[in-house]
């Protein structure tokens, strides 16, 4: 690909979106330790780098705007502002508009040029209240600082800066010397270029940054602003910024002499031998400890790990797995020939393939995983704005996120959380002072757990807030027809009834949740990638979502079995193991149980319950499948083998088939049907 | 094929179900296949007849002869599998149908296409999109759509009536 300026754009789209993830979740933290300095100096640092390749790149107002963000906070930073929550409020809405700024079909629109308008004005004017308000406060109140800052010395200071650029920081375009020339704008600067690291002429790399620098700088503009100037390329150097004296130290000859010496006689300069200068400077333990901003390759707070990680296209990722299915299927083939022909090097050579395949599968669905903590900034996002509008206190928290899923089940997990969490924030969760009445802490908690459980994975949103009233439900449900006056239910059935079509509690439409759109639509989208949904719930402690979710790879690990001549895969991660019994144990008897070395279980006979006719055979193999926890054995006429099974759906002629889930294409070209466990044992446990 | 390029088509195929005889837009059909060995799905509709590999996909057939309201099919030397394309709520989906005879290729211009009988719901007209005369022959010419969107049998004496009541007419 021949670089261009799309090109590069593009890039910088990307790199555009993902800083503004990062500036909304950063936000997100701040909303909750609004002192905390270093996420404000990376709130700051995200405003600062759109603002400056948005102008790169031609996104004017991308540019513009940032640069009204970016005033904020250096004035917040400085010391000058406080975060209120109405800052972060207005920045919130801002990373919304940020969004769309880098969207170039978007800019184009005429919309956006009004609405970025009003944002500037809002901008504008909400800066000029806070500094009001925030003025009259800190009469009130004192002077304004921010904690763990070290008071800022305004006034002259000389100060040694090691600056010692990462190998790779020319590779954006940054010009070190333009940073240097930046420095000596602020004052007298005497840099000393070290050259220790230069390696003979054809060792030299041109695009590796080799030279590092010792600078010393008297300035009136404090460590804020020297940092400033690094502020591109901070994050690839190791940059140490240490105050030598409160004085211009530039006008002592001596000093100028002495630094003169030391660089020529020294490979690095050691601050004891300035020590005589810094006479005015508190020097602990003979040196005081620089402030260090290191980032090579170090992690802060365990994020934004220098990983190797890379972005590929999503359908790059679905090409690929496209290819190792029809591998897969392909060495199922080679399978069934090194079978039919016993010739020892085949079959060697088959088996290889087969391990290969089986490890090129598992790597390349794991490529295809992606963590739920994906989805967890725009859940708080939603938690934040919503219960800000509906005046609520809520917190919400958030464990077992590292559990993965593919990202098409991601995709249409979305859409049902966030109405479940809406709802939660809307029904579930009480106001303040309702809360207190009922004894309860006044800030309401919705947790979201995800985790895996046997071949599902069970993601689960759980409220304390009022509950779910049984009786409400069921005269809802009663009065809309859905079940009628002499039905019993257990209060466990009445509650599950919310996600019946047609059933919506609220009486009237409030704009958060109600639209028309309820609990039926989330079960729907849940049941589209064969998941369930339950609810718990107990009246005034707090409801509990349960989604529930097979572990669905497009490719498993099958045991093929055999009832008459049709075959079917049962997922092998499922089975426990197999047993060999007289078909005439199954035979009679009223309650499907057999027992099994010692065990009872609760089985399933494929050939009747599927009205498979046909001759019975003289023994059953009892497959036992182990599904979260429950075991029951699975009759079938004869165990085949193991197998890759590929798996293709059955289609919409087919979509009301709960039993078999899909199908799969085998290495002689025939077709075997892929058992759904999960409905076999809830079938055999609750029939309906 | 877009549909402005379908519709340049006069092309219909002709398959034999029983005595009667059908077309369907050769667009919509994308392969005509032997009988071949079919993997029976339990718990389906009765004319679900099972499924079959196309390629390295799964491919549901369905016994037209059921549907339709007949005896089931019977595999023998001229029972084919056509493989057509057909839309099942805004879903394009490919089906295979079996039927008993794959006949012809006939031309059928625009202008010799006949409305449905429009005497109402008792000739099954919903499943009819044209009517048509060809050598003094008359074809029904199905919506596959509508017939493979609704679970409702359709009755082949019907659609044979609806046939002869245009007939008739003409």
């Amino acid at each position: 690909m021949i670089p261009s300026f799309e090109n590069f754009q593009s890039r910088f789209v990307e790199e555009a979106l993902d800083n503004i993830n990062e500036l909304e979740s950063t936000l997100l933290e701040l909303d909750l330790s609004p002192n905390d300095k270093e996420l404000l100096e990376k709130v700051f640092r995200i405003m600062h780098s759109l603002k400056g390749g948005g102008g790169m790149f031609g996104f004017e107002l991308l540019s513009e705007f940032s640069h009204h963000m970016e005033n904020i906070y250096d004035k917040i930073r400085s010391g000058q502002l406080a975060v209120s929550s109405k800052l972060l409020s207005l920045t919130f809405q801002s990373v919304d508009i940020l969004r769309d700024l880098v969207n170039v079909e978007v800019i184009e629109s005429p919309e956006i040029k009004v609405r970025y308008q009003e944002m500037v004005t809002t901008v504008e004017n909400v800066l000029k209240e806070e500094i009001q308000v925030q003025k009259s406060q800190t009469v009130n109140e004192g002077k304004l600082t921010s904690p763990n800052d070290i008071p800022e010395v305004t006034g002259m200071a000389t100060w040694y800066i090691h600056f010692y650029p990462g190998a790779h920081v020319l590779e954006n375009g940054t010009n070190l010397l333009y940073l240097i020339d930046e420095l000596g704008q602020m004052g007298p600067l005497k840099a000393v270029p070290r050259l220790l690291n230069i390696p003979d002429l054809e060792g030299v790399e041109p695009e590796r940054s080799l030279v590092f620098w010792d600078l010393f700088l008297s300035t009136d503009m404090g460590k804020a602003a020297i940092m400033d100037v690094f502020i591109f390329v901070e994050d690839d150097s190791k940059i140490e910024i240490q105050r030598l004296s409160q004085s211009d130290l530039f006008t002592q000859p001596q000093f100028i002499a002495r630094l003169d010496t030391l660089c020529e006689n020294k490979l690095e300069i050691e601050l004891a031998d300035l020590s005589e200068f810094m006479v005015d400077e508190p020097i602990e333990e003979g040196l005081a400890a620089p402030v260090v901003f290191d980032q090579l390759g170090q992690t802060s707070e365990g994020k934004k790990v220098t990983s190797s990680s890379i972005r590929v296209a999503s359908d790059k990722i679905d090409g690929l797995m496209n290819m190792v299915s029809e591998l897969v299927i392909t060495q199922e083939r080679l399978n069934v020939i090194a079978a039919q022909h016993q010739i020892p090097e085949l079959k060697m050579v088959a088996e290889n393939i087969q391990k290969l395949t089986g490890s090129l599968r598992d790597s390349a669905f794991s490529i295809s995983l992606i963590p739920v903590e994906s989805l967890v900034t725009r859940f708080q996002r939603l938690v934040r704005d919503l219960s800000c509008s509906l005046d609520k206190k809520i917190a919400f928290t958030t464990s077992g996120t590292g559990t993965e899923l593919d990202k098409t089940m991601i995709e249409s997990l979305t859409d049902p959380l966030l109405h479940i969490i809406r709802n939660s924030i809307d029904h579930g969760i009480e106001m303040p002072d309702m809360r207190k009445r009922k004894g309860k802490p006044e800030t309401g908690s919705i947790h979201m757990e995800a985790g895996y459980s046997g071949a599902n994975v069970i993601v689960k949103i759980t409220d304390d807030g009022a509950g779910i009233d049984p009786a409400k439900i069921r005269a809802n449900a009663i009065e809309k027809g859905l079940i009628s006056k002499d039905d019993v239910l257990s209060d466990n059935e009445v509650l599950n009834l919310v996600f019946a079509p047609g059933f919506s509690t609220s009486k009237e439409v409030t704009e958060v949740s109600g639209r028309g759109v309820g609990m039926d639509v989330v079960k729907r989208n849940i049941s589209a990638i064969r998941g369930e949904v339950s609810i718990e719930s107990v009246p005034g402690e707090g409801t509990t979502i349960s989604i529930i979710l097979p572990l669905v790879l497009s490719i498993i690990d099958g045991l093929l079995v055999q009832v008459n001549h049709t075959q079917y895969i049962i997922p092998l991660a499922l089975t426990d193991r197999i047993y060999s019994i007289g078909s005439d144990v199954l035979k009679d008897g009223f309650i499907n149980s057999v027992t099994l070395n010692g065990i009872q279980y609760p089985f399933y006979n494929l050939r009747k319950e599927l009205e498979l006719n046909g001759e019975v055979p003289k023994r059953y193999q009892m497959v036992v499948v182990n599904h979260t926890d429950t075991r029951i054995a699975i009759a079938v006429d004869k165990v085949v083998g193991k197998i890759q099974a590929v798996l293709k759906p059955l289609g919409r002629m087919y979509h009301d088939q709960k039993v078999i889930s899909a199908a799969t294409i085998m290495g002689d070209g025939g077709i075997a049907l892929v058992l759904d466990t999960n409905s076999i044992v809830k079938e055999l446990l609750n029939p309906s | 094929m877009n549909q402005e390029d379908a519709n340049k088509i006069t092309s219909y195929l002709s398959f034999r179900l029983g005595d009667e005889v059908f077309a369907l837009h050769v667009s919509k059909v994308h392969k005509i296949l032997g009988m071949t060995e079919i993997t029976e799905v339990p718990r389906a509709p009765a004319y679900m007849k099972g499924v079959i590999n196309l390629r390295g996909n799964v491919l549901p057939v369905v016994d037209t002869r059921i549907k339709f309201g007949m005896t089931p099919s019977e595999k023998n030397k001229s029972t084919s599998i056509l493989v057509i394309e057909t839309s099942i709520s805004g879903e394009s989906i490919l089906l295979g149908i079996i039927v008993d005879a794959v006949q012809a290729v006939l031309k059928i211009e625009a202008e010799d296409l006949l409305p449905p009988p429009s005497i109402g719901k008792q000739y099954q007209s919903e499943f009819i999109t044209n009517m048509t005369k060809v050598k003094d022959k008359f074809y029904i010419i199905l919506d596959m759509d509508a017939v493979f969107s609704s679970d409702t049998m359709l009755n082949i004496k019907e659609l044979v009536d609806a046939r002869e009541s245009v007939t008739k007419d003409h």
